[in-house]
């Protein structure tokens, strides 16, 4: 017989509503994932479930060993198959990319976004294995530069959709020059070592770059340089490719967490790149980078939010499990509640980073805020994951404490979460700070 | 048993020694090819601990936790110096002393290599058992295995002792690891204090031990009143050592043409820092005692690791991003600190259980 408390439930107690009524309130039986899902475009749905998919088939299983074991883990053979699953050509529509129309003209990004929060929730460091690809792409794409796109970016995005896709990496970050390059007012003094000296033909690139997320796997970069030492206003970007004589992999940085992913040094020793490796135009690089981190941050958020939705369901799963006396954690109050907690603030972070991606031009504003809340929520809602786990949450087979220092990095790369307040501000400043009220 | 008041400038002589030894002893054992240092080196810093006085055992019985002092602060003031350099350590040299001092005043004189497992179960006990007077409790299941979780290991050892309900009380028994244990199991991957190794244990149902002490409910309570404010001594080593080396190098790296210590963010992130590490460290020496701990004691010591651990976590967390990249590599020392600090922030209770605890204690009170 139905209990009192049955009766009183939602679902059944909206029974007793009219048609209308019961039309009004939805109490169908879905996941909360199932419900933002629906949301979404039909395309876009469409790329969210293949991530997820993916992401459980084929990352889950490895995603331990990748981690501890990152040494002798090869990403290859993960990374060709989801190539010819399509994971690595969102970035265009087909017939040379396998994007959805549709919500691509909404967000060139947004799918790419879709995809990085799917795979983070198995593997940060697997997601920016993905993720840093794209990035490598973006400045092709942003160059807005006919040229560039039919030399260089159209061939590579269809590459991306066959088995041996070329694999690309994104070089900004100098020695000295770490936020500066992130941030105006610092990269009007930044400290550059990377230069291009004009020579016949093109150009002869030294210096050096660091923490260049698959620096070490991938085959073609797209890096900056200042011409000659004209400084950052002069700054370009240059496609390179790894054959290219006097380029080479230098040490490769022993990192907390999102291990899968090397963060190497690229060495530049009279580099030869000649002048149709150019990206957009001579001089456009400050510009360009400046829009790829508009575009970018949006995405490292879905990434921080897909490390900390996995250690949420990690910790779901390890609260169904295991008993305190005679109840499951799961049924105690407070338990309860810290559980909500997580899933307001995922949720959160989730319509920040789907807002921030719902317009076809990228707002710098939105971004940045976007990557900011996103990152910070996804460390507290790992922190609290652990604090449910007690004495298990510190142990590697779980995966939780590998979601706390994956996630930790979100706010530290694409500009610190102090540098990308800072681009809230210098965005908002002539317009709404310093301006006089109208 | 003699026992020894010290003087402010008394324990101010230990920590100066325990930091000392932190960077001369300890620090070299970092420099190695990983972070957390180089494990074959353990053993050379346990036998300097024990010369230079630190590793409390028969001989050494002013080192951490002896049992010649009743004043914890002298003991939380040198875990806080070891952890500036290295938590697990500072871990090591912690779990010993306590072993060493429960052993003791439970009334062992064997002067043995010594575990102590508190926790009974995967997680620390319902606070019925810190106030077991008053209630009946079941005898641990003589045909089961009794396993005790999370046990560090300081070094090789002859015995571990526990708690267990034996008459319907809490008793204090010593195992023989060699005959009483049917398997040692090495909690391996794991986020931080590597340095000091972690087992489970599982006991022999047919292993008697010996008991040490019938009623040691008051043991047990000292017990755990020693480790959450050891644990509380280590976050704030580990939050004092990240936020001297940030400060170190907020003075040396240039971003925007000027040292980063010129930067509003910066100056935001050292001062938070600065400010919860302070409160952290009055809250610890509100505990001085060692002697009697009641239930009242125990709560406070409870509230103590709920909030130190708080405010360290955040100290730390903010050091570390000051260093923006290089906070994230292993070189600079700061990725092992936010994992050593993340570990004791969950080891032997969690905020969760902290919470819960407080309040059944604080019902009880």
């Amino acid at each position: 017989m139905e209990s009192l408390e049955d009766k009183l439930r939602m679902p059944n107690a909206a029974k007793r509503l009219s048609a209308i009524g019961r039309w009004l309130v939805d109490v169908r039986p879905l996941t909360l994932w199932q419900r933002d899902t629906m949301t979404l475009d039909r395309g876009a749905r469409k790329w969210r479930k293949r991530a997820l998919d993916f992401s459980r088939r084929h990352i889950r299983p490895v995603a331990f060993e990748a981690d501890y074991h990152h040494k002798n883990f090869d990403v290859l053979p993960l990374m060709n198959l989801a190539a010819r699953n399509g994971m690595l050509s969102v970035l265009m529509i087909p017939p040379l990319g396998r994007a959805s129309v549709r919500p691509y003209l909404k967000s060139a990004v947004f799918q790419a976004a879709l995809i990085g929060e799917e795979f983070s929730v198995e593997s940060g460091g697997i997601g920016l294995l993905f993720m840093a690809h794209y990035l490598g792409l973006a400045p092709l794409l942003l160059a807005g530069h006919i040229p560039t796109y039919v030399r260089h970016y159209l061939p590579l995005q269809y590459k991306s959709k066959t088995e041996h896709p070329v694999l690309m990496a994104f070089a900004i970050t100098e020695p000295q020059a770490g936020s500066d390059v992130e941030h105006t007012e610092g990269g009007a003094k930044a400290r550059l070592v990377t230069t291009a000296e004009p020579c016949d033909g093109g150009y002869r690139l030294n210096g050096s770059k660091v923490f260049i997320s698959n620096g070490k796997i991938a085959q073609k970069l797209t890096l900056f340089a200042q011409i000659g030492q004209e400084g950052l206003d002069s700054w370009t970007c240059f496609l390179l490719d790894k054959e290219m004589p006097g380029l080479s992999v230098g040490r490769q940085e022993r990192k907390m967490g999102q291990r899968p992913s090397d963060a190497s040094e690229i060495i530049l020793q009279d580099v030869f790149v000649p002048h149709k490796n150019v990206v957009g135009k001579l001089r456009d690089g400050w510009a360009i980078n400046k829009n790829v981190l508009n575009y970018s941050r949006p995405v490292v958020g879905a990434m921080a939010l897909g490390q900390a939705r996995g250690a949420f369901e990690r910790t779901l799963e390890f609260c169904r499990e295991t008993f305190l006396g005679d109840k499951r954690l799961l049924d105690y109050q407070d338990v309860q509640l810290q559980l909500a907690e997580m899933i307001i603030q995922l949720w959160a972070a989730r319509s920040m980073v789907w807002h921030s991606c719902s317009q076809l031009r990228s707002n710098p504003s939105a971004s940045a805020a976007a990557k900011v809340f996103a990152s910070d929520t996804a460390y507290k809602v790992c922190t609290m994951a652990m604090e449910l786990m007690g004495d298990h949450a510190y142990l590697g087979k779980y995966g939780v404490e590998r979601a706390l220092r994956d996630t930790r990095l979100a706010q530290i790369y694409e500009g610190t979460n102090q540098i990308n307040r800072l681009a809230i501000i210098e965005q908002q400043w002539d317009v709404e700070l310093s301006a006089e009220p109208s | 048993m003699e026992e020894y008041t010290f003087s402010a400038e008394d324990i101010a002589e230990f920590r100066e020694l325990a930091g000392r030894f932190s960077r001369q002893t300890i620090q070299p054992y970092l420099n190695s090819e990983f972070s957390d240092g180089d494990m074959s080196k353990i053993d050379g810093i346990i036998s300097a601990g024990k010369q230079a006085g630190l590793w409390a055992d028969r001989e050494n019985s002013l080192g951490i936790w002896g049992t010649d002092h009743s004043h914890a602060a002298l003991s939380l003031e040198m875990l806080s110096a070891l952890a500036s350099s290295c938590a697990g350590v500072a871990v090591l040299f912690h779990s010993n002393g306590l072993a060493q001092r429960i052993f003791y005043d439970g009334g062992g004189s064997s002067g043995l290599p010594l575990l102590c497992a508190l926790q009974e179960s995967e997680r620390p006990p319902a606070a019925r058992l810190f106030l077991s007077h008053n209630t009946t409790l079941k005898d641990e299941d003589p045909k089961g295995v009794l396993t005790r979780y999370f046990v560090p290991v300081p070094e090789k050892s002859g015995a571990l002792i526990t708690f267990t309900r034996r008459n319907g009380r809490i008793a204090l028994v010593l195992f023989e690891l060699n005959k009483s244990v049917l398997k040692e199991e090495r909690v391996r991957e794991r986020l931080g204090l590597r340095a000091c190794p972690l087992s489970h244990f599982h006991i022999a149902a047919n292993a008697t031990g010996l008991t040490l002490s019938e009623e040691a409910t008051d043991l047990l309570r000292k017990g755990w009143y020693m480790h959450w404010l050891g644990l509380s001594a280590i976050a704030v080593g580990i939050a004092r050592g990240a936020l001297k080396a940030a400060r170190e190098y907020c003075r040396q790296r240039y971003q925007g043409g000027t040292v980063i210590r010129d930067h509003d963010a910066i100056q935001t992130l050292l001062v938070n820092a600065q400010t919860a590490l302070y409160t952290a460290e009055s809250m610890l020496q509100h505990n001085r005692t060692l002697s009697d701990i009641s239930p009242a004691h125990l709560t406070q010591a409870a509230m103590t690791k709920l909030s130190v651990m708080e405010l360290c976590a955040s100290a730390v967390t903010d050091s570390l991003q000051t260093f923006g990249g290089y906070g994230y590599m292993e070189d600079f020392g700061m990725e092992k600190r936010l994992r050593d600090m993340n570990t004791l922030r969950t080891m032997s209770g969690s905020p969760l259980y902290l919470r819960r605890l407080i309040f059944e204690l604080s019902e009880e009170l």
